[in-house]
């Protein structure tokens, strides 16, 4: 029985095929598959730690790094 | 005039100290760094390419500074290398990778600048893994000049990422390189090669110039012979870059004059998986520590650190080759895995890439609060000496020690030296790794310092 976890993979695995810039052989699907296997097996691995909604990204924006003139704002 | 054999394995201060007393000149020094790179350097498959030009006119340069009294400190008239993934004006830089072998830059790296003015000689651009390691490789032979080979036996692998810096260090042929790491691309050619390797802190060194993997864990450090060289090295180079946003604003960096009265801690389970060999050198490394400071365990809080790096660098890179993967260009890449596997991150969900963030704030918080009131963890570099040339990745067995500490630390932006500590399995060398907090990078260096003063395993000298 196909899991949610094999549609994702197979979806995933068509997104990439369709953005490659030419068809990939049996060989190298595998490649990706098992690449985004291991992709969702860190979802799962990260899962593990609880967040919270409070949690947020460790993001590299800073204000202070925006460019000050002839911008937009 | 000192002998060629004496020079290829000098210390950075005795080096200097020759150029000052005329007992050498640095057209000398490059001459002979040109040579060595040339022979012993591309056996190895160390080289990119030789900068013999830019070489000679910075050593003729630096010669006559000195003979009318002008000193730049303590890099001037020194040979070194750059991974070639630095921007170096007039000279292709490969990424290690064929489809770029002509690629060409009009700028030099922030660092490769900082070098100049320093006083210091570029005499090659060195070898190092594809894209840094950073399209999927599962094996050695990843790189545009075929596997780095090992400096001490040829059938061992010489450690990726900065393959040529660690083994043109280890054999004599500079006894400076600069690599870059986003996970373990210092210290693991460090550890192999029995040289020292210093990742600094996340944003004291300017990228500027440099190829990008993951803009949020790309760091670029020293890799030489002692402590005492990556100091010297890490002088020159450290400091805010307008070039480079993430560059810190810090105060300049000081040397930390400490040689003991340290507090080491080790982390509960780092032994796991380790082979005996390394782990009996590892044990008396840590004889050395402990006459040094004090040793208490702690243990590493337990965060998915490994998942979290690995997602941050995997969404970072297909993004920073978005194009390059689009237009087919990876095609031309060596590994077989390479060509494909990035292209996986075309669909890696944004949640994904932003639960790593999320975690990395929690990981940094932790990772500090249990470092409080150390100066260093210590840990075993690797768990065995360097690997077969023909092992493949995924044989690797699971250990604790440098992923894990490795994984943490460069998740968070820690700054870690990886030092030599003696010969195992066949002689070839084992390491030990010292992590800190954010910003401990002098603490990290002085302990370093102090460690390989009391111990000579950092002079070994591989048979070639």
């Amino acid at each position: 029985m196909e899991t949610t976890r094999d549609k994702e993979i197979e979806v995933r695995t068509q997104v990439v095929a369709a953005r490659a810039h030419r068809s990939l052989t049996s060989d190298e699907l595998t490649l990706v598959r098992a690449q985004i296997t291991r992709d969702l097996e860190l979802r799962d691995e990260m899962r593990t730690l609880p967040l919270t909604n409070g949690d947020a990204p460790d993001s590299g924006f800073l204000p202070g790094h925006a460019p000050i003139g002839d911008t937009t704002w | 005039m000192v002998s060629a054999p004496d020079l290829s394995f000098a210390s950075v201060e005795q080096l200097g100290a020759w150029l000052r007393q005329g007992e050498t000149t640095a057209v000398a020094l490059a001459t002979l760094s040109l040579e060595r790179l040339d022979t012993v350097g591309r056996d190895l498959n160390a080289v990119v390419t030789l900068t013999p030009e830019r070489a000679l006119a910075e050593a003729r340069q630096a010669d006559a500074e000195l003979a009318r009294g002008q000193d730049r400190g303590p890099l001037h008239g020194i040979p070194y290398g750059a991974k070639d993934l630095l921007a170096v004006t007039g000279y292709p830089t490969t990424w290690g990778a064929a489809p770029l072998r002509d690629q060409r830059f009009v700028d030099d790296a922030a660092v490769i600048t900082a070098m100049r003015e320093a006083g210091a000689v570029l005499t090659a651009k060195l070898a190092m893994v594809e894209f840094a390691g950073g399209f999927g490789y599962e094996q050695p032979n990843a790189a545009l000049t075929g596997p780095g080979l090992n400096a001490w036996d040829k059938g061992r692998w010489a450690g990726g990422s900065s393959s040529g810096s660690g083994a043109a260090v280890a054999a004599g042929c500079v006894p400076l390189a600069i690599g870059t790491e986003t996970w373990g691309s210092i210290h693991v050619p460090a550890a192999f090669n029995g040289i020292t390797g210093f990742r600094p802190t996340f944003g004291v060194v300017s990228r500027y110039g440099a190829m990008a993997l993951s803009w949020s864990m790309d760091k670029i450090g020293p890799m030489a012979r002692s402590a005492a060289d990556c100091q010297t090295m890490l002088l020159a180079l450290a400091g805010h870059d307008p070039g480079d946003p993430a560059t810190l604003s810090r105060p300049l960096y000081t040397p930390d004059p400490r040689r003991n009265g340290f507090r080491f801690a080790t982390l509960a389970g780092a032994e796991h998986g380790v082979e005996a060999d390394v782990l009996a050198r590892y044990q008396e490394a840590l004889q050395v520590f402990a006459s040094l400071g004090s040793i208490d365990e702690i243990v590493l809080p337990e965060l998915p650190y490994n998942a979290a790096a690995s997602t941050v660098i995997a969404a970072e890179a297909a993004s920073a080759f978005e194009e390059f993967l689009e237009a087919g260009l990876a095609d031309g890449l060596t590994a077989p895995e390479d060509r494909v596997t990035l292209l996986a991150g075309f669909s890696l969900p944004a949640t994904d890439y932003l639960r790593a963030l999320r975690i990395r704030s929690r990981a940094s918080t932790a990772l500090a609060e249990a470092f409080r009131g150390y100066d260093a963890v210590i840990t075993p570099g690797y768990r065995s000496v360097a690997t077969d040339i023909t092992m493949r990745f995924s044989e690797e067995p699971d250990f604790f020690g440098l992923r894990t500490i490795d994984g943490a630390a460069n998740l968070c932006g820690l700054p870690g030296l990886m030092m030599p500590a003696g010969p195992g399995a066949q002689g070839l060398p084992t390491a030990v790794c010292l992590t800190s907090r954010v910003d401990a990078d002098s603490v990290l260096l002085a302990a370093g310092q102090a460690f390989q003063a009391a111990t000579d395993w950092h002079l070994a000298v591989p048979p070639i």
